[in-house]
């Protein structure tokens, strides 16, 4: 069975890409790009705010993220013999490159935007650090939202992301995970946001991996969709637990 | 719902019978139960509580300007609007995520009834916000030491504007069942309020609440347009509640008359919030800033005089404590000397940005000289800074008889050494270690005379050399030091006399002049 998941991989390639969440993807990135160019275009925001506007920006882009697992053909897919961690994979792989490029477009924007003298106050590598670590969360989000409800977990996912999230930038001083520029604990934060963005990389790895069975406690939990999965995923196989 | 059936258009148009009225109200007070239990909700409300409750919040201040705090909740309560919005907006759209519309089509509610059930399930957060707000200002106003007054529409403010954002989320259910939208929505909002928005500017208005307001100036001279902004809520709410009824197929007469008069509480409301600032109370300001005798009471407790804006009167006591504090520790004549107390707030540009807020210490009919000089203490009190800065100011009267120039005096005298350990020992001797954090990049400190959060209308700087000489004072037995203090307090407060000199004088070692400190411009 595991000789044949690359083939089966192969063949979910194209299906998985017609299946993504296009519209939702599409409009969070629409929204995130006019959050930074309407500004610049219309108003010259200060160094602080355009950096607020790229940190909003990404947020935007992981609420789109979070919908990335939404399958409502999981009915289907959940009987291919491949995990479900090859499955989620697969999804968050295609659109990586996508992600990629529109986080680059916004920083670019924002690179345009600034001009000679405000760049040297546009922290591009710190704001990314924090955009992959709120995208990572928003992938672990949907995948423990996904062990329960397979067919729609954006819908659970985006806000509780917004719930996370949106108390960090309120938190006081010593615990600040949003600082402005130049802030002396700059690099000791983003060391923090590297790290929870390999926190999350990971979670979401292990709970793709781990059969739904395991922290199950009430046998009579089949809704939805999640029903489904569950043949498949309690089978006693020893290998894909590895 | 987007496109109601052809067959529940028909019930919307339909004369609805007179027990649908019990049904709707069923129907909300079901969602309404589900909503408080939502857990979106619940940890939006858990968090606003934590917010307000939390060790060093607004709610514990010992001194609450009343005028302040009534609008102290509104910031948290529009996060709790914003958790409100994706919540009802789930539920709105259940029916239609799970595939069940049809079933409820042919129930007794016709879609338009189910959302006029939806928007009175928001009442009951309405409610609980209002209940969370009473429960804060009621414990800010019983404390004997509150000053000023709250208004009641800054209050309701926070409660309405979890009603307007909860209804914004059955407008957009009505309008999409994507579940993306609520979430995008929360964030654009919160994007163009804090991030666009953030200016006193009049759009700022247009937004649920308006949180960059000056603080610490008198009730009568705050004018905020907290009524007309109200209103503007209020017509908002009932607008967009109309709209996503219509939306949802009720087109009765009712809905359109309501409709319009909604939009009329808007207009007026905008109208008449955007005209804010009013420029009515702009002559009251400028006497109030620049003229405060002539608005002010004045009270005397033993050779101190206390003038002060009338609202202000419980704080005297507190004021007296520090400066009696100040003069114990001062030669008997100089303990005795009648020094004035009087309170100065910069209520002319109070809120707007670019203007360094400087107030003229010494008034046109004091004079910068001389004891008709007053002590300047501010319009907050209680956050730990403000004794300090009383102490200070009460000190540097006392040691130099003038009145702060403008343009930040660098003290680099014994009168400097003598101002802040005066200051430092009148209060509490951990302040140090606060002013040194406020310490500036090339090694000075500078000393609010008004406090933290009136730190830019006016202040004393000393350097890195006279702060080690007090340090070294304050190292050593108190005794012994204030004994030397009063013996040559007027070799001390002599003009010229160095630091170096009251080190010699006091009995400690200063330490040598270095390089940053050489670099002040001493006067």
């Amino acid at each position: 069975m595991r000789s044949q998941t690359p083939a089966v991989a192969r063949e979910l390639c194209r299906p998985t890409w017609r299946a993504l969440p296009w519209s939702v993807l599409a409009g969070v990135g629409t929204v995130a790009l006019l959050s930074v160019a309407l500004p610049e275009l219309l108003a010259d925001p200060t160094p602080g705010v355009r950096l607020s506007l790229l940190r909003m920006a990404a947020l935007t882009c992981a609420l789109g993220i979070a919908f990335l697992l939404d399958d409502p053909g999981q009915v289907t897919t959940a009987t291919v013999p491949v995990p479900r961690l090859v499955r989620h994979a697969l999804r968050v792989l295609l659109v990586l490159p996508l992600h990629a490029v529109l986080w680059s477009a916004l920083l670019a924007v924002a690179w345009i935007g600034a001009g000679e003298s405000d760049r040297g106050q546009l922290p591009l590598g710190g704001v990314t650090v924090e955009a992959a670590a709120v995208s990572a969360l928003a992938v672990a989000l949907a995948t423990v939202v996904a062990r329960r409800d397979g067919t729609r977990p954006g819908t659970v996912a985006a806000p509780t992301l917004l719930l996370v999230t949106v108390p960090l930038a309120f938190l006081p001083a010593p615990l600040a995970l949003v600082l402005p520029e130049g802030h002396p604990d700059w690099a000791r934060v983003h060391a923090l946001w590297a790290a929870i963005c390999l926190a999350a990389a990971v979670a979401s790895v292990v709970l793709a991996l781990t059969p739904l069975g395991q922290y199950r406690h009430r046998p009579d939990n089949h809704r939805h969709a999640s029903q489904t999965d569950q043949p498949l995923d309690r089978r006693p196989d020893p290998g894909r637990l590895r | 719902m987007t496109a109601p059936s052809g067959a529940s258009k028909e019930a919307a148009r339909a004369r609805v019978p007179a027990g649908d009225r019990r049904a709707v109200l069923a129907l909300a007070r079901f969602e309404g139960l589900r909503l408080l239990r939502h857990p979106l909700v619940l940890t939006a409300f858990a968090l606003c509580v934590v917010w307000m409750a939390r060790p060093g919040a607004t709610t514990w201040r010992s001194h609450p300007p009343l005028q302040d705090m009534d609008r102290d909740h509104q910031l948290p309560l529009v996060l709790v609007g914003f958790a409100v919005l994706i919540a009802v907006n789930l539920a709105a759209t259940r029916a239609r995520r799970h595939g069940t519309d049809a079933i409820l089509d042919a129930l007794v509610l016709p879609p338009w009834q189910r959302t006029v059930a939806h928007l009175l399930s928001l009442l009951p957060l309405w409610l609980v916000g209002a209940v969370m707000v009473a429960a804060q200002f009621g414990w800010m106003a019983t404390r004997p030491e509150a000053v000023g007054r709250g208004d009641i529409a800054e209050l309701a403010t926070g409660p309405t504007s979890v009603l307007l954002l909860g209804v914004v989320g059955v407008l957009l259910a009505r309008l999409t069942a994507s579940a993306v939208v609520a979430p995008l929505t929360v964030l654009a909002l919160l994007t163009s309020m804090f991030v666009l928005a953030a200016g006193d500017s009049g759009v700022a208005w247009l937004y649920p609440t308006v949180h960059q307001s000056p603080s610490g100036v008198p009730t009568d001279l705050l004018d905020r347009p907290a009524g007309w902004h109200l209103l503007y809520l209020l017509g908002m709410t009932t607008l967009l509640g109309a709209v996503a009824t219509a939306v949802a197929g009720g087109r009765r007469r009712t809905a359109r008359g309501t409709a319009v008069a909604a939009l009329t509480c808007v207009l007026a409301g905008a109208l008449f919030q955007s005209a804010w600032p009013s420029g009515a109370l702009a002559r009251e300001r400028q006497q109030a800033t620049e003229r405060p005798a002539e608005v002010q009471r004045c009270q005397r407790l033993g050779t101190t005089e206390y003038c002060l804006f009338p609202e202000f009167g419980v704080w005297v006591d507190d004021w007296d404590r520090v400066v009696r504090e100040v003069r114990a520790l001062t030669p008997k004549d100089v303990a005795a000397s009648p020094i004035t107390v009087r309170q100065r707030v910069n209520a002319v540009d109070a809120g707007s940005t670019g203007s360094d807020g400087a107030i003229p210490f010494a008034t046109p009919s004091e004079g910068p000289t001389g004891s008709a000089w007053s002590v300047p203490v501010g319009t907050l009190w209680g956050s730990g800074t403000e004794d300090l800065a009383l102490a200070a100011a009460t000190a540097y009267r006392l040691v130099t008889g003038e009145a702060p120039q403008p343009g930040t005096p660098v003290m680099c005298d014994s009168r400097g050494v003598l101002t802040l350990w005066l200051a430092v020992r009148a209060t509490s001797e951990a302040d140090l270690n606060s002013l040194l954090d406020g310490q500036f990049s090339g090694g000075g400190v500078p000393i609010s005379l008004l406090g933290e959060a009136q730190l830019d209308a006016g202040w004393v700087v000393l350097r890195e050399h006279e702060l080690a000489v007090v340090q070294a004072l304050l190292d050593r037995p108190r005794g012994d030091v204030d004994r030397r203090v009063r013996e040559e307090w007027s070799a001390l407060t002599a003009p010229g006399t160095s630091s170096l000199r009251a080190a010699e004088l006091l009995g400690v070692t200063a330490p040598a002049v270095t390089g940053d400190d050489g670099e002040w411009n001493c006067r």
